[in-house]
Protein backbone atom coordinates (compact mmCIF):
# COMPACT_ATOMS: atom_id res chain seq x y z
CA UNK A 1 0.00 0.00 0.00
CA UNK A 2 2.93 2.19 0.98
CA UNK A 3 4.38 1.73 -2.33
CA UNK A 4 1.34 2.00 -4.11
CA UNK A 5 0.84 5.72 -2.53
CA UNK A 6 4.26 6.77 -3.27
CA UNK A 7 4.42 5.48 -6.95
CA UNK A 8 0.84 8.14 -7.17
CA UNK A 9 2.82 10.78 -5.19
CA UNK A 10 5.59 10.32 -8.02
CA UNK A 11 3.62 9.85 -11.21
CA UNK A 12 1.99 13.11 -9.95
CA UNK A 13 4.79 15.16 -8.88
CA UNK A 14 6.16 14.74 -12.50
CA UNK A 15 3.05 15.10 -14.15
CA UNK A 16 1.40 18.34 -12.73
CA UNK A 17 4.47 20.49 -13.61
CA UNK A 18 4.25 19.43 -17.11
CA UNK A 19 0.42 20.28 -16.94
CA UNK A 20 1.19 23.99 -15.56
CA UNK A 21 4.11 24.30 -18.55
CA UNK A 22 0.89 23.85 -21.01
CA UNK A 23 -2.29 24.83 -22.05
CA UNK A 24 -4.96 23.91 -24.64
CA UNK A 25 -5.21 26.89 -26.94
CA UNK A 26 -8.06 26.86 -29.80
CA UNK A 27 -7.38 28.84 -32.71
CA UNK A 28 -10.08 29.66 -34.76
CA UNK A 29 -9.98 31.21 -38.42
CA UNK A 30 -12.69 32.38 -40.24
CA UNK A 31 -12.61 32.97 -44.12
CA UNK A 32 -14.76 35.16 -46.34
CA UNK A 33 -16.46 34.00 -49.22
CA UNK A 34 -13.74 34.88 -51.98
CA UNK A 35 -15.43 32.25 -54.35
CA UNK A 36 -12.26 30.47 -54.87
CA UNK A 37 -10.60 27.21 -54.33
CA UNK A 38 -9.38 25.83 -50.78
CA UNK A 39 -7.13 28.40 -49.26
CA UNK A 40 -3.36 27.86 -47.85
CA UNK A 41 -2.98 28.44 -44.32
CA UNK A 42 0.75 28.80 -42.86
CA UNK A 43 0.25 29.78 -39.23
CA UNK A 44 4.10 30.76 -37.35
CA UNK A 45 5.27 32.23 -34.63
CA UNK A 46 7.81 34.74 -34.47
CA UNK A 47 9.90 36.04 -31.26
CA UNK A 48 10.30 39.61 -30.34
CA UNK A 49 13.16 40.43 -32.61
CA UNK A 50 10.72 39.08 -35.57
CA UNK A 51 12.91 35.93 -36.08
CA UNK A 52 11.24 32.81 -37.23
CA UNK A 53 10.65 30.24 -33.89
CA UNK A 54 8.36 27.64 -35.37
CA UNK A 55 5.29 26.63 -37.41
CA UNK A 56 1.88 25.83 -35.30
CA UNK A 57 -0.38 24.53 -38.59
CA UNK A 58 -0.03 24.19 -42.42
CA UNK A 59 -3.78 23.99 -44.10
CA UNK A 60 -3.13 22.70 -47.44
CA UNK A 61 -1.18 19.48 -48.44
CA UNK A 62 0.84 19.67 -50.87
CA UNK A 63 4.40 20.98 -50.86
CA UNK A 64 4.55 22.54 -54.61
CA UNK A 65 2.46 25.43 -53.49
CA UNK A 66 4.18 26.38 -50.21
CA UNK A 67 5.93 29.18 -52.22
CA UNK A 68 3.12 31.18 -52.49
CA UNK A 69 2.61 31.08 -48.59
CA UNK A 70 5.57 33.68 -48.81
CA UNK A 71 6.82 34.81 -45.58
CA UNK A 72 6.76 31.59 -44.37
CA UNK A 73 8.46 30.04 -46.95
CA UNK A 74 11.12 32.50 -46.57
CA UNK A 75 12.13 31.98 -43.20
CA UNK A 76 11.62 28.63 -43.52
CA UNK A 77 13.12 27.78 -46.98
CA UNK A 78 9.86 25.61 -47.68
CA UNK A 79 11.60 22.87 -44.88
CA UNK A 80 8.86 20.25 -44.47
CA UNK A 81 10.16 18.77 -41.24
CA UNK A 82 8.77 22.32 -39.64
CA UNK A 83 5.56 21.13 -40.53
CA UNK A 84 5.12 17.30 -40.09
CA UNK A 85 2.45 16.41 -38.02
CA UNK A 86 0.84 19.89 -37.98
CA UNK A 87 -0.95 19.66 -41.52
CA UNK A 88 -3.85 19.59 -42.50
CA UNK A 89 -6.61 20.35 -45.99
CA UNK A 90 -6.47 23.61 -47.31
CA UNK A 91 -9.96 25.77 -46.24
CA UNK A 92 -12.89 26.36 -48.19
CA UNK A 93 -14.24 29.96 -49.32
CA UNK A 94 -16.28 30.77 -46.39
CA UNK A 95 -15.46 28.22 -44.48
CA UNK A 96 -13.73 28.08 -40.70
CA UNK A 97 -10.95 26.31 -39.30
CA UNK A 98 -10.94 25.39 -35.32
CA UNK A 99 -7.81 23.71 -34.44
CA UNK A 100 -6.89 22.81 -30.71
CA UNK A 101 -3.41 22.61 -29.26
CA UNK A 102 -1.38 22.39 -26.43
CA UNK A 103 0.67 25.27 -26.12
CA UNK A 104 3.69 26.12 -24.59
CA UNK A 105 2.76 28.99 -21.48
CA UNK A 106 6.09 30.82 -22.11
CA UNK A 107 4.83 31.62 -25.53
CA UNK A 108 2.13 34.17 -23.99
CA UNK A 109 2.90 38.00 -22.98
CA UNK A 110 6.82 37.45 -24.19
CA UNK A 111 7.09 39.34 -27.02
CA UNK A 112 5.98 36.43 -29.81
CA UNK A 113 3.76 36.97 -32.70
CA UNK A 114 1.42 34.55 -34.14
CA UNK A 115 1.52 35.02 -38.30
CA UNK A 116 -1.00 33.57 -40.86
CA UNK A 117 0.48 33.87 -44.32
CA UNK A 118 -2.65 32.62 -46.91
CA UNK A 119 -2.66 31.81 -50.83
CA UNK A 120 -5.69 31.04 -53.00
CA UNK A 121 -5.09 29.19 -56.28
CA UNK A 122 -5.19 31.42 -59.00
CA UNK A 123 -6.05 34.40 -56.89
CA UNK A 124 -3.24 36.53 -55.02
CA UNK A 125 -1.27 35.99 -52.13
CA UNK A 126 -1.31 37.17 -48.94
CA UNK A 127 1.66 36.91 -46.92
CA UNK A 128 1.46 38.17 -43.21
CA UNK A 129 -2.11 38.39 -43.36
CA UNK A 130 -2.40 38.35 -39.51
CA UNK A 131 -0.36 39.62 -37.24
CA UNK A 132 -0.86 39.28 -34.01
CA UNK A 133 1.05 38.74 -30.32
CA UNK A 134 0.28 36.21 -28.05
CA UNK A 135 -0.79 37.84 -25.19
CA UNK A 136 -3.76 36.76 -22.38
CA UNK A 137 -4.94 39.91 -22.85
CA UNK A 138 -5.46 38.92 -26.74
CA UNK A 139 -7.36 35.72 -25.94
CA UNK A 140 -10.90 35.99 -27.44
CA UNK A 141 -10.41 39.06 -29.39
CA UNK A 142 -11.31 38.78 -33.15
CA UNK A 143 -8.57 40.17 -35.74
CA UNK A 144 -9.86 40.95 -38.96
CA UNK A 145 -7.36 39.77 -41.81
CA UNK A 146 -6.77 41.53 -45.18
CA UNK A 147 -8.14 39.38 -47.91
CA UNK A 148 -9.11 35.63 -47.59
CA UNK A 149 -9.69 35.62 -43.58
CA UNK A 150 -12.83 37.23 -42.11
CA UNK A 151 -11.36 36.98 -38.28
CA UNK A 152 -8.83 35.57 -36.69
CA UNK A 153 -9.18 34.48 -32.62
CA UNK A 154 -7.28 32.39 -30.42
CA UNK A 155 -8.64 31.32 -26.63
CA UNK B 1 3.52 42.29 -129.50
CA UNK B 2 3.76 45.20 -127.21
CA UNK B 3 0.47 43.93 -125.79
CA UNK B 4 1.54 40.27 -124.90
CA UNK B 5 5.10 41.92 -123.40
CA UNK B 6 2.81 44.12 -121.03
CA UNK B 7 0.65 41.02 -120.27
CA UNK B 8 4.19 38.98 -119.32
CA UNK B 9 5.18 41.83 -117.25
CA UNK B 10 2.09 42.06 -115.26
CA UNK B 11 1.72 38.82 -114.30
CA UNK B 12 4.88 38.38 -113.32
CA UNK B 13 4.87 41.08 -111.25
CA UNK B 14 1.49 39.64 -109.62
CA UNK B 15 3.27 36.38 -109.19
CA UNK B 16 6.36 38.02 -107.73
CA UNK B 17 4.26 40.14 -105.09
CA UNK B 18 1.80 37.16 -104.18
CA UNK B 19 5.53 34.92 -103.83
CA UNK B 20 7.59 36.97 -102.32
CA UNK B 21 6.20 37.27 -98.46
CA UNK B 22 5.54 33.47 -98.75
CA UNK B 23 9.01 32.61 -99.69
CA UNK B 24 10.47 35.08 -96.87
CA UNK B 25 8.02 33.78 -94.69
CA UNK B 26 9.44 29.90 -95.39
CA UNK B 27 12.67 31.21 -94.94
CA UNK B 28 12.72 32.86 -91.73
CA UNK B 29 10.94 29.42 -90.06
CA UNK B 30 13.67 27.42 -91.45
CA UNK B 31 16.10 29.95 -89.81
CA UNK B 32 14.17 30.22 -86.66
CA UNK B 33 14.05 26.61 -85.98
CA UNK B 34 18.05 26.26 -87.36
CA UNK B 35 18.94 29.32 -84.43
CA UNK B 36 17.10 27.98 -81.19
CA UNK B 37 16.08 24.46 -82.09
CA UNK B 38 14.38 22.14 -79.75
CA UNK B 39 13.61 25.42 -77.04
CA UNK B 40 11.31 27.19 -80.06
CA UNK B 41 10.26 23.64 -80.95
CA UNK B 42 8.92 23.53 -77.66
CA UNK B 43 8.02 26.79 -76.99
CA UNK B 44 5.95 26.92 -80.59
CA UNK B 45 4.82 24.07 -81.39
CA UNK B 46 2.78 22.69 -78.09
CA UNK B 47 -0.66 22.54 -78.14
CA UNK B 48 -0.85 20.87 -75.01
CA UNK B 49 -0.63 23.62 -72.05
CA UNK B 50 2.10 23.33 -69.65
CA UNK B 51 0.77 22.76 -65.47
CA UNK B 52 3.63 25.15 -64.43
CA UNK B 53 3.08 27.37 -61.25
CA UNK B 54 3.78 31.07 -61.88
CA UNK B 55 4.06 33.55 -59.47
CA UNK B 56 3.64 36.85 -61.29
CA UNK B 57 4.25 40.44 -59.81
CA UNK B 58 0.80 42.44 -58.92
CA UNK B 59 -0.42 45.72 -58.71
CA UNK B 60 -0.63 45.59 -54.95
CA UNK B 61 2.79 45.86 -52.21
CA UNK B 62 1.75 42.20 -51.32
CA UNK B 63 1.05 39.55 -52.96
CA UNK B 64 2.26 38.22 -56.38
CA UNK B 65 -0.78 36.11 -58.13
CA UNK B 66 -1.00 32.09 -57.85
CA UNK B 67 -1.24 32.12 -61.57
CA UNK B 68 -1.15 28.27 -63.47
CA UNK B 69 -1.74 27.54 -66.74
CA UNK B 70 -3.56 24.60 -67.99
CA UNK B 71 -5.40 23.81 -64.62
CA UNK B 72 -7.20 21.28 -66.40
CA UNK B 73 -4.06 19.03 -66.93
CA UNK B 74 -2.09 18.04 -64.53
CA UNK B 75 0.32 15.90 -65.28
CA UNK B 76 3.16 16.61 -62.51
CA UNK B 77 1.75 14.61 -59.76
CA UNK B 78 -0.40 11.00 -59.18
CA UNK B 79 -3.01 13.12 -57.58
CA UNK B 80 -5.84 15.96 -58.59
CA UNK B 81 -5.14 19.56 -58.33
CA UNK B 82 -8.33 20.08 -57.06
CA UNK B 83 -9.69 21.11 -53.30
CA UNK B 84 -9.40 17.92 -52.12
CA UNK B 85 -6.04 17.45 -50.44
CA UNK B 86 -6.31 14.25 -48.94
CA UNK B 87 -6.02 12.39 -51.58
CA UNK B 88 -2.14 13.57 -51.86
CA UNK B 89 -1.54 13.00 -47.85
CA UNK B 90 0.94 10.13 -48.92
CA UNK B 91 3.18 11.77 -51.78
CA UNK B 92 6.37 11.87 -51.99
CA UNK B 93 7.84 15.56 -51.00
CA UNK B 94 4.35 16.53 -48.78
CA UNK B 95 4.80 16.91 -45.18
CA UNK B 96 3.20 13.97 -43.18
CA UNK B 97 -0.23 14.56 -42.35
CA UNK B 98 -1.34 15.58 -38.45
CA UNK B 99 -1.95 12.55 -36.79
CA UNK B 100 0.45 10.57 -38.41
CA UNK B 101 3.14 12.06 -36.69
CA UNK B 102 3.94 13.98 -33.61
CA UNK B 103 3.84 17.67 -33.94
CA UNK B 104 7.60 19.21 -34.87
CA UNK B 105 9.51 19.07 -31.53
CA UNK B 106 9.93 23.31 -32.10
CA UNK B 107 9.67 24.01 -28.32
CA UNK B 108 5.95 25.92 -28.37
CA UNK B 109 4.04 22.88 -28.09
CA UNK B 110 3.82 21.84 -24.66
CA UNK B 111 3.29 18.50 -24.14
CA UNK B 112 3.30 17.11 -28.09
CA UNK B 113 -0.23 16.21 -27.90
CA UNK B 114 -1.52 15.77 -31.45
CA UNK B 115 -3.66 19.07 -32.04
CA UNK B 116 -7.33 18.58 -32.99
CA UNK B 117 -8.67 19.87 -36.21
CA UNK B 118 -12.94 20.64 -36.99
CA UNK B 119 -13.63 22.47 -39.99
CA UNK B 120 -16.80 24.05 -40.39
Amino acid sequence: MKSLLATLALTTALTLPGLAMARTVTLTTTLNSYGGPGAYLAYYVTDASGAYVGSLWMAGGKSKYYQHLRDWYAATGGDLGQINGITGASVGSGRSLEISMDLADTLFDAGYTLHIDSAVEDMRESPNEIAVPLTTAGAGQAVPGRRYIASFTYQ
Amino acid sequence: MKSKLSLILTSSAVMMTLALPTLAAIQLQGAGSGLCGGICAKGFSSDTPSDQVIPVSGDDDDGAKWLRRGHDHDDDEDCDDDDDDDECAGAKGNPAPAGAVNPPANGLFGTGARPVVITN
